[in-house]
């Protein structure tokens, strides 16, 4: 990534710097004091005190899932290719209706800490737990490497800093500082993190939204002129077809929003979330309050990549990084001066560090509570341990992904957020609407999903165009991409229900599905939650 | 509305036991099928009045119009199938049940029931969920009625979404169409879909408010086991 022209001279990249640290001192300083009185308590390390009102919980969902992709990366590509950015970051929005509307609730009354412990209500304990924690062990890493390495380019790109040892030291630095506080605090670190940052983020959305349509006197249809004529490709630019051209690209579209689509809709770290709240009223109205900030996010989001293509130029965006991450930025810079570009570099390490935060406490809580405690221990593990194993699994999930990011750190793996997405759809969603919905589900039917699901998302990526076989590849020395499309959802997703279905009707040991009278009465009537074992 | 609605007290037991049973009235069944349901119903309850009384509390007792819909709808199917059966007669091997002319006539006195059933359907022929209580199965049937409504919007809302990108692949064209000022088909079905997305939201808060959390809680009594954390 090229360095950002925004930040000519060094008496620029002071400020920045200073503001930045003095900005993550003051959020980490401010949130050990408030969450040092932890008890040594697995529930409230996995899901804090549980006494979250519904529209905190909401933003803190939103700090959970919007990450540096979305508020960098998306109006960027916006900024870019116009119409066919604006109907690829629409998919994680629409995903939410979903979520809401036959999930958040259901799931909230079903599960008690992870998505093993939902799949266990009915089906036999050791292969749901275990798969289900793979899975979103799997899922979680990917996505944090990912925003890690995303992490790097934006200090060599916002801080100013050269070099590759550098870049590192501040990836290192800043992993380092979320695990030790994610280690500490547990969930209510995370939410504290997550929730300021979903305060300051759209905050700062807003401001730059608001400065857009100002300068083009509150007219959107003036900005979307503007925008036409400065992305030099006149009307095109809002219509479809600048990115997705070819058959290939295009079922590669159909593909990629497949997966966002139902992938947004299962992501592990989104449903433990749903979980720190009491009643599954709270769950619902909590998950709509999310809902509700990701559309007007969105949005923003819209109006960013559109009011960067219009203010900055697509020509000007594209040299200064090809990706476009650094259009928001470039932004910020013509619309508030240093000042503005100080905040929003720093709501962008905000962001990446709450997901951050999210991303290894799930994961962590997957390996303590469903592949140690529920599958090695049978069960059988207590509290104590399965803590210490969950302490220990923040850590160690966080320097793997810090040592992956640093491995990684020249490599293109923009594919890894909708390989995550894809896994998600794929692996995790089938069983998880199955368990919640379908009667005839049994525990051979949700392995099947799981492990089917994860393996053919997995190989279909590695035998795509987005691993070998071209320039802009992982490994672009080697050519082995005999699967077309960069990702792997069209297929893969709908092999992952298919198993679900077959392996449910093929299973002899529970005909006619797992006991699902439990699960079915929790799921209609929102109640029930953390009966068992609390 | 029909005069019906008003006098449930009119139907026949085996509409009665229908309605009370726990197959889905959204579901066609054989004539076996239905007799089996009528007969295990008859069987969990004792005193047959006990099961008129409470099929015409469930009939009298919705509280709002979606609740109201959804059990005239049931009260409608179950009136269909006893009609069904009473003009086909019953299979005649399959369980003992009280001759036919007691389930088509509407009963006034409950000693004109005929006496408790043996339940005579073997396990594997009943329903996967045959729960003893007929209250407990009354509630999970209008518990599943509130569920359908919102998992076919969230389909709706996907569908529309997946609709608008394969159409923005195969007709760009289209999408391309200048509606009004700069703004074409394309954008104008991208501004649609977020409202659509957020009406589908809003909804839902409204409709859990409205129509699912009335039922559950008139409901709730009859899942002792399950502690209420609302």
């Amino acid at each position: 990534m090229n360095s950002l022209l925004a930040l000519p001279d060094s008496s620029g990249t002071f400020p920045v710097l200073t503001v930045f640290g003095v900005c993550v001192v003051l959020t980490l300083f401010l949130s050990i004091g408030t969450i040092l009185p932890e008890k040594n308590e697995l529930s409230g390390f996995y899901l804090g005190k549980r006494q979250l009102s519904s529209l905190v919980n909401g933003l803190a969902i939103f700090g959970t899932i919007l990450s540096a992709a979305g508020m960098l990366g998306n109006p960027g590509l916006i900024s870019l290719t116009g119409y066919d950015g604006i109907t690829y970051v629409m998919g994680p929005m629409v995903a939410w209706t979903v979520l809401v509307l036959v999930i958040a609730e259901p799931y909230h009354s079903t599960s008690r800490f992870t998505i093993g412990d939902s799949l266990a209500l009915r089906l036999r304990a050791r292969p749901a737990h275990l798969a289900a924690g793979l899975a979103s062990v799997v899922v979680c890493l990917l996505y944090v490497t990912a925003q890690l390495v995303g992490a790097g380019a934006l200090a060599a790109s916002v801080l100013g800093i050269e070099g590759d040892a550098a870049q590192r030291f501040v990836v290192a630095a800043l992993g380092l500082l979320m695990v030790l506080y994610v280690v500490i605090g547990g969930m209510r670190a995370a939410t504290l993190v997550q929730s300021i940052k979903a305060v300051l983020l759209l905050a700062t959305g807003l401001a730059v939204v608001l400065a857009v349509l100002s300068d083009f006197g509150w007219n959107p249809a003036r900005l979307l002129d503007a925008a036409v004529v400065h992305s030099g490709l006149g009307h095109p630019f809002l219509e479809p077809g600048r990115r997705f051209h070819d058959r290939t690209s295009k079922t590669d579209s159909v593909s990629l929003q497949l997966a966002f689509l139902l992938g947004a809709a299962a992501m592990p770290h989104v449903l433990m979330r749903i979980g720190t709240v009491s009643s599954g009223r709270r769950a619902r109205k909590s998950a709509a309050w999310a809902a509700c900030l990701i559309i007007a996010f969105t949005l923003f989001e819209v109006v960013l990549g559109l009011g960067a293509a219009a203010l900055i130029g697509s020509k000007a965006i594209e040299d200064d990084a090809v990706s476009g991450n650094t259009a928001v930025l470039l932004l910020a810079e013509h619309l508030g001066g240093s000042v503005l570009l100080t905040v929003v570099a720093c709501v962008a390490f905000v962001t990446i560090m709450a997901v951050v935060a999210a991303l290894t406490l799930t994961a962590a809580a997957s390996l303590a509570h469903d592949v140690y405690g529920a599958t090695i221990m049978r069960g059988k593990a207590s509290e104590k341990s399965e803590l210490l194993v969950a302490r220990l699994g923040v850590g160690l999930i966080g320097v793997a992904a810090i040592g992956l990011s640093m491995a990684a750190q020249h490599l293109n793996i923009a594919f890894l957020v909708s390989l995550a997405f894809a896994i998600a759809a794929s692996a995790i969603l089938p069983a998880l609407l199955f368990n919640l919905w379908w009667r005839g589900l049994t525990t051979r039917g949700a392995v099947w999903s799981v492990y089917g699901g994860l393996l053919v998302a997995l190989l279909l990526t590695a035998l795509s165009p987005a691993v070998s076989g071209n320039p802009t590849a992982l490994l672009p020395d080697a050519d082995f991409a005999v699967f077309p499309l960069r990702n792997p959802g069209l297929i893969s997703i709908p092999i992952g229900f298919l198993l679900a279905w077959a392996g449910s009707v093929s299973d002899r040991r529970q005909r006619g599905g797992a006991d699902y009278t439990e699960t079915e009465l929790r799921v209609l009537t929102g109640t029930g939650t953390r009966l068992r074992g609390n | 509305m029909d005069s019906r609605d008003l006098l449930p007290d009119q139907d026949p037991p085996a509409a009665a036991a229908l309605y009370l049973s726990s197959l889905d009235h959204e579901h066609h069944y054989s004539a076996v099928d239905l007799w089996h349901a009528v007969s295990r119903r008859q069987a969990t309850i004792d005193n047959p009045s006990a099961l008129l009384e409470l099929y015409r509390q469930s009939v009298q007792g919705a509280s709002t119009p979606e609740e109201h819909y959804v059990r005239a709808r049931r009260r409608a199917w179950a009136l269909r199938m006893a009609g069904h059966l009473a003009q086909e007669g019953r299979p005649g091997t399959a369980v003992a049940a009280p001759a036919r002319a007691d389930w088509e006539r509407p009963v006034t006195d409950p000693s004109e029931m005929s006496p408790r059933m043996p339940a005579a359907s073997p396990p594997h022929q009943s329903a996967p969920e045959s729960l003893p209580d007929p209250k407990q199965a009354l509630a999970l049937r209008e518990l599943r009625a509130t569920r359908r409504r919102p998992a076919r919007i969230a389909a709706a809302v996907v569908g529309a979404q997946m609709a608008g990108v394969i159409l923005a692949n195969e007709a760009p064209g289209v999408m391309a169409i200048t509606w009004t000022g700069p703004l074409n088909i394309g954008l104008a079905l991208v501004l649609a879909q977020s409202a659509f997305t957020g009406w589908a939201i809003l909804w839902y808060l409204r409709y859990a408010r409205r129509s699912v959390e009335p039922v559950v809680r008139r409901h709730s009594a009859s899942f002792p086991h399950l502690q209420s954390r609302r």
